[in-house]
């Protein structure tokens, strides 16, 4: 495990314990003393979305995301590497242009500032959030796409050495 | 619209693509090249189906899963509903089934269910010789009876939608509930009296007690849980962090099996397996959205009116579109678009609303682990490792039992009527 | 065109009003726009609704003003407590001319602009337990809003405001966790809380006001016949709604009463005692932002100025 993986696990880590903690806190504020956490729910919601985009961006890197393994389990070599490269490919599009579509809507709603109910946090921080997440997994899928070019370079004049040398 | 929302999602999902950025392929496809909604419509929808308070239940009780996973909890109460069941055929199997049942009592979340069953039960099965795929398929599907026993996330919506009131929805989701739950166990014992599976040995008394000792404190669980909702301490949603505390406190401080160190690593496992879920969930909302603004669910409703059915006939009708739909869809956003829609229809009919909402839950329910689309398939999936197409295979039988169940439910209106009578 | 209208709620005066702003559209443009209604937040939650106007993804947003006050604070001048205290009143201020002028082009530096103003409903207090008189709400944990115009006038009464997510309301009253919540009256017979409890108080702080606000720069990418027709048609819509919502309050009261439901009044001298501390309540919220006190000030003129 690198070290920036075991810095974004132990983040995660400490963050949903934190909001286990502050979410009984606040329940146990509500009934035994009638008062809640000023803003304990937005909190919770938010810390779940920055859980999620980081998690998300973490499972793409280790590729464990939740997908149907049909093709690629049945894949080996060249053409799984071949096929790593077409899932790098659709990543990047997909998350750039979701990461435009998202630059679009923050830009708007920083201009508008509109601010949460309870907090009053400026809402384009939460939504600033996921555009950092969408543009990390497009950042993230052009540096896999460049690693698995590489393999599948690396794997294609190999399989021609190897047709040679038979 | 179909080739961006159909057949360029079908493409990617068979090449192995994550399906959330399947979900998300799909949505920016639509966005940029085929309808003129503005493009930002998709982070906006996006954020929107993550920023949902009821949500939180899916990483707090997936927490909890795996503390009571890991702190040798779960180990101690699977050894005394063994001990108590030893002489039942596939005693493993309906233990795994009353589990389910359990955990669907404390949360309204199947799949915080299926990812803490997967992490506990999952090893004991295979090893019981249920078979990989079988005993992932059970977990699945046995997921489904959560959020038809109250507490449930989607009787509170269709609630929302249908304008109906909550606690009647709570009362009439419980016996379609328990039916559900005694269907599948019945299941469970015929598949493992056909595979010839041992019993776990026969019931002796010094062992139940030495169990029930062993198990005190997981036994407690549910009654600070549930105990905790009922006497209104705190919210369905929170009694997931008061799970995840209690399980936390229990394996570091009564069994001493976990260090912080452990505690850190399951929450960050907690962490990424919910955030792997949620932003499957995001995602489908975002595909719901758009094919509400195209008006595709009120189009399907207009056809099902227009073909003016008799009562019986349009349920089977509803039946049929919902499980059609359930493979897609995650029950969340199906009820949001589709019970104000089709309850007016079904009440024109004379179909009580209540009822309908049951029929629905439970249609739904049963979608999220028909293959190939299912969230529950997913997260049983990921949590056990076992291949997509022996998981498919392994789910089907379960697949007839609850079709069974939810034909019981959609024609004996009295299962979901009855309680709320006699109160 | 499609106009996309949204809304949270279904079959109350905001879809009446959403309905009847189609029909008037139509009638004017035919179809050269067509208004599509998606009730009961199908297009999403209210804040993502309020995005989706402001962004332009969803062309009319129709909302009670407490929703929107966190794009712009001067929504609340609607809310503060004691300023309408009925119907009437309401109408009075909303369908002045010159007022109804100011107010579709008052949010345009936000790229909203008012085509819809309307009454909704008067906010009450329902309670699990009896509240007849001010020393009842000691202690009572209330579900409100997280805005202090919900806040404060429940402190005032004694009892403990508790902002809560909705799906949490219904379990949380049923087993006591909470007391009661402020809501406006009709949804207490839509979502049938009779099945909760049978208590409603009728304070008579607040009335809810609700608006339907579109994208200006969708709006002013119509044709200019196309516009005028869009605020003839919520002008009109806004007249025939508002006898559809007074009578609407009038059958979410006598189904409240027919499902064995109660509504209490406090006793007259409490009432009146509680009017005058809503009033020092409202002078204190809206001093706070001096741009929802200007707004305030002009409604509490146009309510006094009809009174007289
Ligand atoms: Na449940
Ligand atoms: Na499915």
């Amino acid at each position: 495990m690198s070290l920036l993986h075991r810095w974004v696990r132990g983040l995660l880590g400490i963050v949903l314990l934190a909001m286990v903690l502050l979410n009984v806190a606040n329940a146990a504020g509500r009934y035994l003393f009638a008062a809640s956490i000023t803003g304990a729910d937005e909190i919770l919601v938010f810390a779940m979305i920055f859980l999620v985009i980081l998690g998300a961006v973490l499972a793409l890197a280790l590729r464990s995301h939740i997908a149907l393994e049909l093709l690629p389990s049945h894949l080996k070599g060249r053409s799984a590497s071949a096929l790593f490269v077409l899932h790098d490919l659709a990543t990047l599009c997909i998350a750039g242009f979701a990461a435009d579509a998202s630059w679009q809507f923050v830009q708007r709603i920083a201009a508008i500032n509109p601010r949460s109910m309870a907090l009053g946090l400026p809402m384009a921080i939460p939504h600033a959030a996921l555009l950092a997440g969408l543009a990390g997994l497009a950042a993230l899928a052009l540096f896999l796409l460049v690693r698995d070019l590489r393999a599948l370079l690396r794997a294609g004049a190999e399989a021609a050495d190897g047709g040679g040398g038979a | 619209m179909t080739l961006t929302l159909l057949a360029l999602p079908v493409v990617l999902l068979l090449l192995g693509l994550p399906v959330f950025l399947v979900l998300l392929g799909a949505a920016v496809a639509t966005l940029f090249l085929v309808l003129p909604i503005p493009v930002p419509a998709l982070h906006q929808v996006f954020f929107g189906g993550l920023d949902n308070y009821a949500l939180l239940a899916v990483p707090f009780f997936v927490l909890a899963g795996e503390l009571m996973g890991r702190g040798g909890i779960a180990q101690r109460l699977i050894d005394w509903v063994l001990a108590l069941s030893g002489r039942v055929p596939g005693s493993l199997g309906v233990a795994t089934v009353g589990a389910s049942a359990m955990l669907g009592a404390i949360s309204g979340s199947s799949v915080a269910a299926v990812a803490s069953l997967s992490r506990t039960l999952f090893p004991r099965l295979e090893a019981a010789g249920y078979g990989r795929g079988r005993s992932a398929g059970l977990i699945a599907a046995s997921g489904a009876i959560d959020i038809v026993i109250p507490p449930s996330i989607a009787l509170i919506l269709y609630g929302l939608a249908a304008e109906q009131s909550i606690p009647r929805l709570f009362l009439a989701g419980l016996l379609p509930g328990l039916l559900l739950a005694l269907l599948m166990a019945g299941a469970v014992v015929l598949i493992a009296l056909r595979a010839g599976i041992p019993r776990s040995g026969g019931f002796d008394a010094a062992t139940v007690w030495r169990t029930t000792r062993a198990a005190f404190w997981g036994l407690l669980m549910p009654v600070v849980v549930l105990g905790g909702i009922y006497l209104g301490w705190f919210s369905p949603t929170e009694a997931g962090g008061v799970a995840s505390l209690y399980a936390m406190l229990v394996a570091r401080y009564v069994y001493r099996s976990m260090g912080w160190g452990a505690i850190l690593q399951a929450a960050a496992d907690a962490a990424i397996l919910s955030a792997k879920i949620l932003v499957i969930v995001a995602a489908a909302g975002l595909v719901t959205w758009i094919l509400t603004t195209q008006g595709v669910p009120q189009a399907i409703s207009a056809w099902m009116q227009s073909l003016a059915l008799a009562p019986w006939a349009f349920l089977v009708g509803v039946n049929l579109v919902l499980l059609l739909v359930g493979c897609i869809l995650d029950p969340t956003s199906a009820i949001l678009v589709l019970a104000p829609l089709l309850v007016p229809v079904a009440v024109a009919l004379g179909i009580d609303p209540i009822h309908f909402g049951v029929v629905m839950t439970v249609n739904l329910a049963i979608g999220m682990f028909t293959p190939p689309f299912g969230l529950n398939l997913f997260v049983a999936q990921t949590a056990t490792g076992v291949a997509a197409h022996r998981l498919y295979l392994g789910v089907l039988p379960f697949v007839a039992v609850q079709v069974t169940a939810l034909l019981l439910v959609t024609y004996l209106p009295a299962l979901s009527l009855l309680l709320g009578r006699a109160i | 065109a499609p106009m996309k209208l949204a809304s949270a709620t279904i079959n109350d005066v905001q879809h009446q009003w959403q309905k009847l702003f189609a029909a008037e559209l139509t009638a004017r443009v035919g179809d050269r726009l067509d208004p599509q209604i998606f009730p009961s937040s199908q297009l999403g939650s209210i804040p993502r609704m309020a995005e989706g106007v402001l962004l332009g993804t969803i062309e009319a947003f129709t909302t009670p003003t407490a929703f929107v006050t966190t794009i712009d604070p001067r929504f609340q001048a609607f809310d503060v407590p004691g300023l309408f205290q009925d119907p009437q009143e309401v109408a009075r201020a909303l369908q002045d001319p010159a007022y109804r002028d100011r107010l579709e082009t008052l949010f345009l530096d936000k790229g909203l602009r008012v085509i819809g103003a309307f009454y909704n409903s008067p906010t009450v207090v329902f309670t699990t337990r009896p509240v007849t008189a001010l020393a009842d709400f000691k202690g009572l944990k209330i579900r409100t809003f997280a805005s202090p115009m919900q806040v404060k006038p429940m402190e005032l009464l004694g009892a403990a405001p508790l902002p809560l997510a909705l799906s949490e309301v219904v379990p949380q009253l049923q087993n006591g966790g909470i007391d009661g919540m402020l809501v406006g009256m009709p949804i207490l017979t839509a979502f049938k809380f009779y099945d909760i409890g049978r208590d409603v108080t009728d304070l008579r702080f607040a009335e809810i006001v609700s608006v339907t606000l579109v994208n200006e720069a969708w709006f002013q990418a119509q044709p200019p016949e196309v516009r005028a027709a869009i605020v003839d048609a919520g002008r009109a819509a806004d007249q025939a709604a508002f006898p559809w919502g007074v009578e609407n309050v009038a059958r979410s009261y006598a189904a409240w009463r027919d499902h064995g439901g109660l509504v209490h009044e406090l006793p007259p001298g409490q009432q009146a005692r509680l009017e005058n501390e809503f009033a020092a309540l409202a002078a204190e919220l809206v001093a706070a932002n001096p741009a929802v006190q200007q707004e305030y000030e002009r409604l509490k003129a146009l309510v006094e100025g009809g009174a007289q």
